[in-house]
């Protein structure tokens, strides 16, 4: 198939990821990193496969997929760090190898929750959370940060 | 709220008990303390119209409770010693420090608020405006100055019942519940003189927790004519999460909820122009055929 070994058996990451099936997508959520990742529907069928069972060749049979489509999208699921990397291969090689990007992948840092909560305008305490666009959180010698 | 010689218990680690040695010299005369969604917090004061002006920081829906239950978070305000102005701590650590004691308790709100979304068990927290409308839910996700507070505004006028301007509190079955804190204005960045936003009287709010009909995100762009889309289901969510108070400390919960309400509700995106115009369309969103929203079938079409 091409761009990942045909013997290699793709295996979801250990531990930290908690997943959420949303209509034909997958959220899949890791709890290390706090990446955030939507699998679109094809994504989502190659993920629900790759239980450390089958190969490549048999992932894209059963999800109705081509072999190349297929390996591309394990490729993104790899460095988006849902599946885990097969051994003796590193990220470039896999980004090498996995080249046509689908887009089947969308990942999100979620925010902190001070930097998604408003953030302080001019003048205002920058300690609980951030300044608005435009302006700095400076120290000031009172030992207040604030934003200027 | 007490007036007398008071003392708020504060569950506090060795460390911390060793910096709040230095707030011990003062005399606490006025404290508060209150319970909102499961949580207890604090505000003491060493005058009483000091802890009147901070009473508005304590959050909507919460309910006072006797000054000797044990608090996680309390916050101490005193006037600074030069009588010019005044500081607040949140804990043993320095929070604000103002001579607007406006100011302060806006800052002390906006901690408030992390706090809560951070710690309420069984609640996902987004930044988001929200709005009701025949029982039912108009969310706004929307990072700080997307113009919200405007757009919550315009609806509200168009007689939506009130919500929430800032945040959208979900339970575990996706629906929402009321956080009515007065619709806040801020300055635009070009005319931003005043230090405090501009505060509007609480309109008149919901009650009770009901369940999403429509999310929408949208930014302010001058000139824009606001023509939403839909999203799919999954990108809502990841969307959502990317204005998610709470989603870092319950991910699990997060999902879950967030899943439930894009699998319910009709979601879209698109920039707007005038609040007004956005406001308008949003209502005949709302009400085709003068009923409920139109809902999304699978593949992201209108059904």
């Amino acid at each position: 198939m091409g761009h990942v070994s045909d013997r290699w058996r793709p295996l979801p990451r250990d531990g930290a990821l908690v997943v959420e099936k949303v209509e034909d997508e997958t959220l899949v959520y890791d709890r290390e990193t706090h990446a955030a990742h939507c699998l679109r529907a094809d994504a989502a069928r190659v993920f629900t496969l790759a239980d450390g069972n089958r190969t490549v060749t048999e992932i894209a049979r059963a999800a109705g997929l081509t072999a190349q489509d297929t390996g591309a999208i394990v490729g993104e699921l790899v460095r988006a760090d849902v599946l885990r990397m097969p051994r003796g291969m590193t990220r470039r090689t896999l980004a090498r190898r996995a080249a046509g990007v689908l887009g089947a992948v969308t990942t999100i840092i979620v925010p902190e929750a001070a930097a998604a909560a408003s953030c302080s305008t001019l003048l205002q305490s920058c300690t609980g959370r951030p300044c608005c666009p435009g302006l700095v959180c400076v120290l000031q010698p009172t030992l207040l940060r604030v934003c200027l | 709220m007490g007036q007398g010689v008071l003392e708020i218990p504060f569950v506090v680690g060795e460390d911390e008990a060793k910096c709040m040695r230095k707030l011990r010299k003062h005399t606490w005369t006025s404290g508060a303390t209150a319970e909102c969604h499961g949580l207890r917090l604090g505000v003491r004061a060493t005058d009483r119209s000091i802890l009147q002006a901070l009473l508005p920081a304590i959050p909507p829906g919460a309910r006072l409770v006797r000054s000797d239950a044990p608090v996680r978070t309390l916050y101490s305000v005193v006037p600074d010693a030069s009588g010019q102005g005044f500081t607040a701590h949140v804990g043993p650590r320095l929070l604000a420090r103002s001579a607007s004691l406006e100011a302060v308790r806006d800052e002390i709100e906006a901690h408030v608020d992390t706090v809560l979304a951070v710690s309420t068990p069984n609640r996902v927290w987004i930044h988001a405006g929200v709005v009701a409308w025949r029982g039912r839910a108009l969310v706004l996700p929307g990072a700080s100055r997307a113009g919200k507070s405007t757009l919550v505004q315009a609806l509200v006028s168009r007689g939506l019942t009130y919500y929430s301007d800032d945040a959208a509190v979900f339970d575990a079955w996706g629906r929402v519940h009321p956080y009515p804190r007065p619709i806040s204005m801020r300055p635009s960045i070009g005319r931003q003189l005043a230090v405090v936003a501009r505060r509007a009287r609480t309109p008149r709010s919901g009650e009770k927790a009901i369940p999403v009909a429509a999310v929408v995100f949208t930014d302010f762009v001058p000139g824009k004519t606001f023509a939403p889309r839909a999203v799919p289901a999954g990108r809502a969510v990841l969307e959502m999460l990317g204005h998610a108070l709470s989603a870092r400390t319950n991910p699990s919960l997060a999902l879950r909820v967030l899943g439930r309400i894009s699998r319910r509700a009709a979601i879209y995106r698109g920039e707007r122009g005038e609040a007004d115009e956005a406001a308008d369309a949003l209502m005949t969103m709302l009400r085709p055929q003068g009923d409920a929203p139109r809902r999304r079938t699978h593949d992201g079409r209108k059904a």
